[in-house]
């Protein structure tokens, strides 16, 4: 307060407004909001500064309590070594376990970025290989994870250097361009830079414990401004863009909400989310025929009806991680199966009526009181008013990286989706 | 290149017509030169007429036309043809490719590429050979005998090609009234919408003013003008020949061109203070200034008041034996704000950005009279530019700048000069070095 009285600073203050009148000051234009941008980076640095694995970002922006730090990156190890988080979610009523690796908010729209990887003939007229004949190119990134343009969507520019091009003579994309080389646009790829010491998680909790076999490989190595990066490789078809824009197209997740006894809306991340379809073509087939998912979405929020209820196993893991206030608006099938158990925890049905009788959880049951499941896209948008949906100014990149499919003991195996190696061309 | 640089400066000469030179560096007949009025808002342009017996109309109408004749390489742009980065204009230089004494470029034309604000005007040529019509000048001052005030106002038309259309702008560069209250004190107060006080680049802003055609690789920081109040004391120590001088202002956008901030309206509410402190020597024989010079304040492409810019720099100017040096040197950081706004557009973000450079300038002019030939300068500037915009490659580019200057009669200006480019680290290589010309007529 300094040496002034509060009503005389207040009248200081008016001063210093009216002082500055005359300069077009003290105007009333509403403030827009700033866009941020949180990387794995950013994450690890919140995580160094003291932050708790409670703490959330994107707290006051559309959903409920943010996004907390541990649902990214799990608290750094006593090493320093840190492990990203698993979550699960439905997509088309089937289990996903997911990771997330970047968080935008209040961006329209995200863009994606070159990443060059040079290749050569190994002899005069014979097939493109990568440079220095390896199978897995060390890429050439060109925007770092601090520029507020940064992007984990990729497409790969393949630069076609001469043969005797020593392995590790291109690190940065000033040489490439400097170079003349011919380029070839290829296809894109999710690859985020990722924390040296970043590791991937080997079990997924939520709505069980499932050791997760992905794909993915642990982090590679590439190169940003003749730096040596790293980098985790989600593979190819994961997200389609504008030709004309470079901006990437996104999909749609849906946080299921509830509404509390005095109208709080409710809702926690230990209730998996819906994802919706990817734009057409950012998917491929997975094991099953199954459409991969895409990696970038925006964040909507959906009420749920006074009727709907989750399905939660009394005593189950699920049941004591939900807050206190979200178990009115859970409900379980007593006799249940244990498959049915695994293939329905944490799902949400319409009417919770439906868990009075075990055989109604069967979404092909011919009962006409049979389990109506929120866990796509399509059934949020046949059976609920989406008038209640918000849209939030948060996108997200959620690579998809295992199928959960239950098994008839109630275990749960986890499916690994494909990731095709980069090939050279 | 070289051969129709040749060909256009001789066209230009060949057309010339009658008039008057306007003097900077100052045309005289004597191998030294005359002392460099210093008025009181530190620019040649405008300044008042003395009050007096014999003095003009309190109403004068003065400007200027400047015709141009410019051809850069490539596409006109800085923009390397393989590069697929985004934002386009965070990875190169965009104002290189200069064409004009208002630091528009050749072409600002991405091909699609998204760009983030972080751009001069177009001329819109791209790397054809063109006339241009650069800027079409009308100044009106009044300056009552029965006040200490002027009242200036700078109205420009600035015809341009924007590539769907021809289009002329009409920009109030200046306007603005100056009270000086104390006849006995070099003491002025301004109001309205005027030039930079940081530098010494702006004081060569009109293209009837400055010795060559385009401005440095720094000038986009240090010479825009912006709405506000502006103080100028000037204290002549009279024993040493010399003085000091404060110029310091307050104003919506601080000195950033305005394709960069718009000086219009202030965007956070809050002004951005800048000034110069400046020492000057005034010898018979030789003439020099420093300065010192600073800004503060939120940045103006975006409404947050926590977003601040800061900018620091040091000049000098000296004259000997029509010989002219200027020198300049700016440090520039603006911290990370909202949505960006440009007098070009709207942009998504206002990232952190840094710079540091500056120029060195030799001009030698010998005046002559010969016929309409009054004065012949040859000139030669240096310019280096480090900068990077938070998580982007750092770049630096630099340019060498060549250049004649004709004065004819007292109205008539041929220049021409050209323009080498050159990415030296950070940013691709690109062909954008830049011949260009300007005629320019004043009355």
């Amino acid at each position: 307060m300094g040496a002034y009285p509060a009503s005389v600073r207040r009248y200081s203050g008016v001063w210093a407004c009216a002082g500055v009148v005359a300069l077009g000051a003290c105007s009333q234009t509403p403030t827009p909001p700033a866009a941020k941008l949180f990387t794995l980076f950013d994450v690890q640095a919140l995580y160094a500064g003291g932050a708790l694995e409670s703490e959330a970002i994107a707290a006051d922006d559309g959903l409920p309590g943010g996004i907390l730090l541990n649902l990214i990156l799990n608290p750094p190890a006593s090493d320093g070594s840190l492990t990203l988080a698993p979550r699960s979610a439905w997509s088309d009523n089937q289990l996903v376990a997911f990771l997330t690796t970047e968080v935008w908010v209040n961006y329209p729209q995200v863009w994606m970025q070159p990443v060059y990887v040079p290749v050569t003939h190994a002899s005069a007229g014979g097939p493109l290989q990568f440079l220095g004949g390896v199978s897995q190119p060390a890429p050439i990134f060109s925007v770092g994870p601090a520029s507020a343009f940064y992007s984990p969507f990729l497409q790969i520019v393949y630069a076609e250097v001469p043969a005797d091009t020593a392995p590790d003579a291109l690190t940065s994309s000033r040489q490439i361009l400097d170079g003349g080389y011919p380029l070839t646009p290829g296809g894109g790829r999710t690859m985020p830079l990722v924390p040296d010491k970043a590791a991937l998680p080997a079990t997924v909790a939520l709505p069980a414990t499932v050791a997760l076999p992905s794909d993915v490989s642990p982090p590679a190595t590439g190169y940003l401004d003749g730096a040596v990066v790293s980098f985790l490789d989600f593979g190819p078809s994961t997200f389609t863009w504008d030709p004309n824009t470079n901006v990437v197209q996104e999909a749609a997740i849906y946080v299921l909400t509830f509404i509390g006894p005095d109208g709080t809306v409710l809702a926690s991340p230990d209730i998996p989310t819906v994802l919706g379809a990817g734009p057409s073509g950012s998917g491929v087939a997975l094991p099953g025929g199954l459409q991969r998912d895409s990696a970038y979405y925006r964040v909507h929020t959906v009420v749920m009806p006074p009727t709907a209820r989750l399905f939660v196993q009394p005593g189950s893991t699920l049941e004591m991680e939900l807050p206190g206030d979200l178990l009115p608006f859970t409900g379980f099938a007593p006799g249940a199966s244990e498959l049915q158990i695994a293939k329905f925890s944490g799902r949400v049905a319409l009417d919770g009526a439906c868990f009075s009788d075990p055989t109604l959880l069967d979404p092909t049951s011919t009962s006409s009181n049979r389990c109506i499941w929120l866990g796509s896209e399509a059934a949020l948008q046949t059976n609920l008013d989406l008038s209640t949906e918000e849209t939030t100014t948060i996108t997200v990149t959620w690579e998809v990286t295992d199928l959960l499919t239950p098994n008839a003991d109630g275990s749960v195996t986890a499916v690994p989706g494909p990731v095709a190696p980069p090939e050279p061309l | 290149m070289k051969s129709v640089a040749v060909a256009v400066a001789a066209v230009v000469l060949f057309c010339g017509a009658r008039a008057s030179a306007q003097p900077v560096p100052p045309a005289t007949a004597a191998p030294e030169p005359e002392p460099e009025p210093e008025p009181i808002n530190d620019s040649e342009g405008y300044t008042p007429a003395v009050e007096g017996a014999g003095a003009p109309s309190p109403l004068s109408i003065d400007g200027y036309i400047d015709v141009g004749f410019a051809k850069a390489q490539g596409d006109g742009t800085s923009f390397a043809p393989n590069d697929q980065s985004i934002p386009a204009d965070y990875g190169v230089d965009t104002f290189a490719p200069a064409v004009n004494s208002r630091g528009d470029v050749a072409s600002t034309n991405s091909n699609g590429r998204f760009v983030n604000g972080f751009l001069p005007r177009s001329a819109g040529i791209g790397g054809n050979a063109s006339f241009l019509l650069n800027t079409l000048d009308l100044d009106l001052k009044y300056a009552p005998a029965s006040a200490p005030l002027m009242v200036f106002s700078r109205v420009q038309f600035l015809p341009r090609f924007t590539g769907s259309g021809d289009d002329t702008r009409v920009y109030v560069e200046q306007a603005f009234g100056r009270l000086v209250p104390f006849d006995s004190q070099e003491l002025a107060i301004s109001a309205g919408k005027f030039d930079s006080v940081f530098g010494i680049e702006y004081l060569d802003n009109e293209a009837n003013i400055r010795t060559g055609v385009t401005p440095s690789l720094v000038a986009r920081y240090t010479t825009g003008q912006s709405i506000g109040a502006k103080l100028f004391y000037r204290l002549q120590i009279q024993p040493l020949q010399s003085a000091v001088s404060l110029n310091a202002s307050a104003t919506n956008s601080g000195n950033f061109v305005e394709s960069l901030q718009p000086p219009d309206a202030s965007l956070t509410g809050e002004p951005v203070g800048a000034g110069r402190l400046g020492y000057e020597l005034n010898t018979p024989g030789i003439q020099a200034k420093l300065g010192a010079s600073g800004l503060i304040g939120p940045r103006n492409d975006q409404a947050f008041q926590a977003a601040h810019q800061k900018a620091y720099g040091f000049d000098l100017r000296v004259a000997v034996a029509g010989v002219y040096l200027n020198a300049e040197y700016v440090h520039v950081d603006e911290g990370e704000g909202g949505p960006k706004t440009t007098s070009l557009g709207n942009f998504p973000i206002s990232s952190t950005f840094n710079a540091r450079g500056g120029y060195v300038q030799l001009a030698y002019a010998l005046p002559l009279s010969v016929g309409a030939l009054h004065k012949l300068t040859v000139y030669g500037r240096y310019d280096r530019r480090h900068a990077w915009f938070e998580g982007f490659t750092p770049i630096t580019v630099d340019r060498f700048t060549g250049g004649v200057r004709i004065d004819l009669w007292e109205a008539i200006i041929l220049k021409a000069e050209y323009l080498d480019n050159r990415e030296l680290a950070g940013a691709p290589t690109v062909a954008n070095n830049v011949f260009t010309s300007s005629l320019v007529y004043s009355w």
